[in-house]
């Protein structure tokens, strides 16, 4: 295989070419969800489904869960809900629908999903949220998931979106939390044309200004498919209720415990930061990730969170609304954060974009990190004139340079009305593919089109406790002065599970010294000279 | 963005604009599509430079007098979505007319419908090119959307031409930090706020960019001069807050914090009712609430500007400005009551009501000359009395609520 000059890789790394190529039709056809009705009366009908990335059956591919919605006639007809659905990789990036084993019953609205080994049996585990009762599915060793909701604790009959797993309090089980969105009740919440729903002088669905936050939930996990409501004891319940709407896990402080990121629609965002006592303090005003650098509280959607600028500390990019920028929190001084969204070059081109699910990942392998946003409106009326926005949007990909990023172009592909989505290698060829849901309609899965000749490494984590896929733990790479940092978390913000692998691309070096792992417990584990262009799975070494 | 609407009301007249010239005209018939569901793209189009001899000042053409005053009429009460009905048929009679498209420009703007405000001032310079106040409108709707670039471009070329524009400058510093050229902008700042130091919105965006290149304490300073001049301004605050935590003073920190809070929640419930008077400009409902909400919070600055809104748009009604200076009154506002008392006893001086409400007011104050002034004339000595005969007229319709 030629390997490309960094000149020509750096010539590359500007093009505008597509980085993805569609291939819905041949890796998932005909797969489709549901939100509601195309008018989007109601709120509810706005943020789409969720899906999961991650390798539930250990074949060494990653699978995918599609959460669908549901619709109001549905509900009222008494008709079943449509349900989760498993769809398992072949192993080049193509899925078939998973069979008896992976059929699952449905909640009442499923909105998002997170994927995690609850019970330590080295299978990730399901849980799906709901407009209704949270979801338990229970792998049943990679033939398939059993529903585990019966008295799992994961009670509430709430509307929750997005959840994520970490042990915040290592003790080896993995604990939930769960952002609830807002009340919502169909009788009393107010619909469409109710005086004051209004957006730019148009009447739009109500919500969620003027309606009741849901507040957030933490669930302490035993280890057996069974959790314990903490929100009270761990602090959570300190904080206004927001309207959640994602969640990232990471090491915010960089102090070896696992903070909590929550976006809130229309009001500021939280920063849960671990106390190290079964505790969290909310302290995102304090840490400059609350607002952005107006001080104005934005519609917070999306989520990305990776070590930007190879500071040990992870730096965050957050979606919101329309006619407000996307923001990019820079770590800096202390524990705080920098909001750099303009200067990074990702501020001026969301302000006619409403952005939901968001990642990063070195989608050009190019050594910097890149950015996928998916956009698209709330209100089919944004078609109108003079809104200076549009319902359908263009995606977008920033590919990450030294300081700041470069806009270029996703897919050729029409705009179309994006919710959330994930990266993961799906064609195990080294570099990151996407999938993507709409509001409602098909699924989109993205192949990334990156050209050879560009080095990656990969690390999956195999835990010797309970937390068998090493969740919270940093994984350290090491060439030359340089380092690079990485989290291992399924978190993926918006309604979205990523699978439990760290990815980094690595342009022309094709030698590292070495890998250190950060376990949860504070064990360093150091593995010398890595080969690139592999997914390596380091075992967790019981010896040290 | 309201720094930017600010910025705008310096240039919303140009000089064919005036009303007087035609208001005696008719109001043109109501159009049978919303006005508000138009693209300014679809307006007529008309080669370049079609409109070249066109200076500004000259008189418009007879046939269009009738739109234009119309659009201008609208306009002279913020009722946008007529002024524009007015202003969209003046460009189906004469396409391309220059200072409507400008006007049209300034109006999208206020409406925060930015690329159409872009699509008008782009037709205007094709017609009138290097148009000082119109490339840099042009400017403030580019950075609006996002396009920092161009907005940089049009801002540095007036500056080139008239490095006097402050306003230019300003949204060029702004257009700098967006761009992540720190030195400048802050360069830029500087020069702006020595030659308009009283500007607060201004110096909170100094403070910010500041405090993004890490000069924490020059950032406090800044923020801190922000916020004792504009006292109601919640953003001063965050900026305080937020350096005083670098700074590792907690409790100063968060007693900062708690301010932006509270100045920030009337702030954003302040901002949501303007957004639907933008395109409602006549409901005296969401009027009224400003004025609870600016009173509530002490804000007696922002019950005068919108007793002056009132005023403006439903002129000679008595009840704005009484109830205007009875919310003054109650406030302990003494200085903006007197001036609010002043002008009722200007404006309606032979109103039954405005007397016996005057009369109260000067007698509750104690103030015996002004009381027995106004019983004066409920006595019927002075029933006709007019404001030239007021002493202090001058002072008075300098500084009246709805002045």
């Amino acid at each position: 295989m030629f390997a490309l000059t960094p000149m020509l890789l750096a010539v590359l790394a500007q093009s505008d070419d597509p980085i993805f190529v569609e291939v819905t039709g041949e890796a998932l056809p005909g797969v489709t969800t549901t939100c509601g009705s195309p008018n989007k009366d109601w709120i509810m009908e706005v943020n789409g489904g969720g899906l999961a990335l991650g390798d539930l059956d250990n074949d060494g591919d990653i699978d995918l869960v599609i959460v669908d919605g549901s619709t109001f006639e549905r509900i009222e007809a008494g008709t079943i809900s449509l349900p989760p659905r498993v769809f398992l990789n072949e192993g080049d990036g193509t899925f078939t629908k998973g069979g008896k084993g992976w059929t699952l019953p449905a909640g009442r609205w499923g909105t998002g999903a997170a994927l995690g080994d609850v019970d330590g049996d080295g299978f990730l585990d399901l849980v799906v949220t709901n407009w209704g009762a949270n979801r338990l599915y229970l792998n049943a060793a990679g033939q398939g998931f059993v529903d585990a909701t019966h008295e799992c604790g994961l009670d509430g009959d709430t509307w929750s979106t997005s959840a994520a797993f970490l042990d915040y309090d290592h003790d080896g089980h993995l604990d939930l939390y769960v952002t609830g969105y807002l009340v919502f009740d169909r009788k009393v919440t107010p619909p469409r044309g109710t005086n004051g729903c209004l957006w730019k002088g148009h009447s739009v669905m109500c919500g969620p200004e003027g309606l009741h936050a849901e507040g957030d939930r933490l669930y302490k996990g035993d280890g057996n498919g069974k959790f314990v409501d903490v929100t009270e004891a761990a602090g959570i319940s300190a904080a206004t209720p927001g309207f959640g709407l994602g969640v990232m896990t990471l090491d915010a402080d960089a102090d070896g415990d696992t903070d909590l990121y929550v976006t809130n629609d229309s009001m500021p965002n939280f920063l849960w930061e671990n106390q190290g006592d079964g505790t969290f303090k909310e302290v995102a005003f304090r840490r400059g990730v609350g607002h952005d650098n107006q001080g104005r509280e934005q519609a917070g959607m999306g989520i990305a969170c990776a070590d930007w600028n190879h500071d040990g500390r992870p730096d965050l990019f957050v979606t919101n609304f329309s006619g407000e920028s996307n923001v990019m929190y820079r770590s800096s001084r202390g524990k705080s954060f920098r909001e750099r969204s303009g200067p990074m070059g990702l501020g001026g081109p969301s302000l006619t974009r409403l952005g939901w699910g968001t990642g990063f990942g070195d989608l050009n392998l190019d050594g910097h990190l890149d950015l996928f946003v998916l956009n698209g409106h709330v209100y089919p009326i944004a078609d109108h004139p003079g809104t200076d926005t549009t319902y359908a949007q263009a995606d977008q990909v920033f590919l990450g340079a030294s300081d700041r990023f470069h806009e270029s172009v996703l897919a050729e592909t029409r705009p179309r009305v994006s919710r959330a989505g994930a990266l993961a290698d799906l064609d195990r060829d080294g570099d990151l593919d996407l999938v993507a849901l709409s509001v409602e309609g098909p699924v989109h899965v993205f192949r990334n089109e990156t050209p050879k000749g560009r080095h990656w490494i990969a690390f999956a984590l195999e835990g010797s406790g309970a937390n068998t896929f090493g969740l919270g733990a940093r994984v350290e790479l090491v060439f030359g002065v340089q380092h690079r940092w990485a989290e291992m978390r399924t978190s993926g913000g918006f309604q979205a599970s990523v699978p439990a692998e760290v990815h980094f691309g690595l342009g022309t070096v094709d030698k590292l010294d070495a890998v250190v792992v950060h376990w949860p417990d504070g064990k360093q584990q150091r593995i010398e000279a890595p080969a690139v262009d592999q997914l390596h799975r380091i075992p967790e070494d019981t010896t040290r | 963005m309201m720094f930017l609407l600010n910025l705008l009301l310096a240039f919303t007249q140009l000089p064919t604009l005036e009303l007087a010239s035609t208001a005696v005209q008719e109001a043109p018939p109501t159009p049978e599509v919303d006005i508000l569901d138009r693209n300014a793209a679809d307006l007529p189009r008309v080669a370049a430079e079609t409109w070249a001899s066109w200076k500004p000042g000259e008189e418009p053409s007879i046939h269009v007098l009738g739109a234009l005053t119309h659009g201008n009429e609208a306009y002279g009460v913020n009722n946008y979505p007529v002024a524009l009905e007015g202003y969209w048929d003046v460009l189906e009679l004469s396409p391309g007319y220059p200072p409507v498209l400008h006007q049209m420009g300034v109006i999208y703007f206020r409406l925060h419908r930015y690329t159409d405000a872009i699509e008008c001032f782009e037709r205007f310079l094709l017609q009138v090119p290097n148009y000082l106040t119109a490339t840099r409108a042009l400017g403030h709707a580019l950075y609006s959307v996002g396009r920092y670039d161009h907005a940089r471009i049009h801002y540095e070329n007036i500056l080139r031409t008239d490095p006097a524009s402050h306003e230019t400058r300003r949204g060029l510093a702004l257009t700098y930090s967006k761009l992540g050229e720190t030195d400048l902008s802050i360069l830029a700042f500087e020069v702006y706020l020595e030659a308009v130091p009283t500007n607060t919105e201004a110096r909170t965006q100094f403070a910010e960019v500041l405090y993004d290149a890490e000069r924490i304490e020059d950032a406090l300073a800044q923020a801190r001069q922000a916020a004792a001049e504009d006292p109601f301004a919640p953003r001063p605050w965050f900026i305080t807050s937020r350096a005083l935590f670098d700074l590792g003073q907690d409790e100063n920190a968060e007693i900062a914090h708690a301010k932006f809070v509270a100045l920030n929640e009337v702030s954003a419930q302040v901002r949501a009712i303007e957004s639907q008077l933008l395109v409602q400009p006549r409901r005296f409902d969401l009027l009224l609430a400003l004025i609870t909400l600016h009173k509530d919070s002490g804000n007696a600055g922002g019950v005068r500007d919108i007793v002056s809104r009132l005023t403006t748009i439903d002129p000679g009604e008595l009840r704005w400005p009484k109830y205007g200076h009875l919310v003054l009154h109650e406030m302990g506002d003494a200085s903006g009551a007197l001036d609010a008392a002043r002008f009722l006893e200007e404006n309606y001086p032979t109103s039954r009501e405005a007397i016996e409400h005057l009369l109260e007011f000067y007698t509750e104050i104690e103030d015996v000359e002004s009381a027995q002034r106004i019983g004066a004339k409920l006595d019927g000595k002075q029933p006709g009395g007019t404001p030239e005969e007021t002493p202090d007229r001058d002072e008075a319709s300098d500084e009246h609520p709805g002045g």
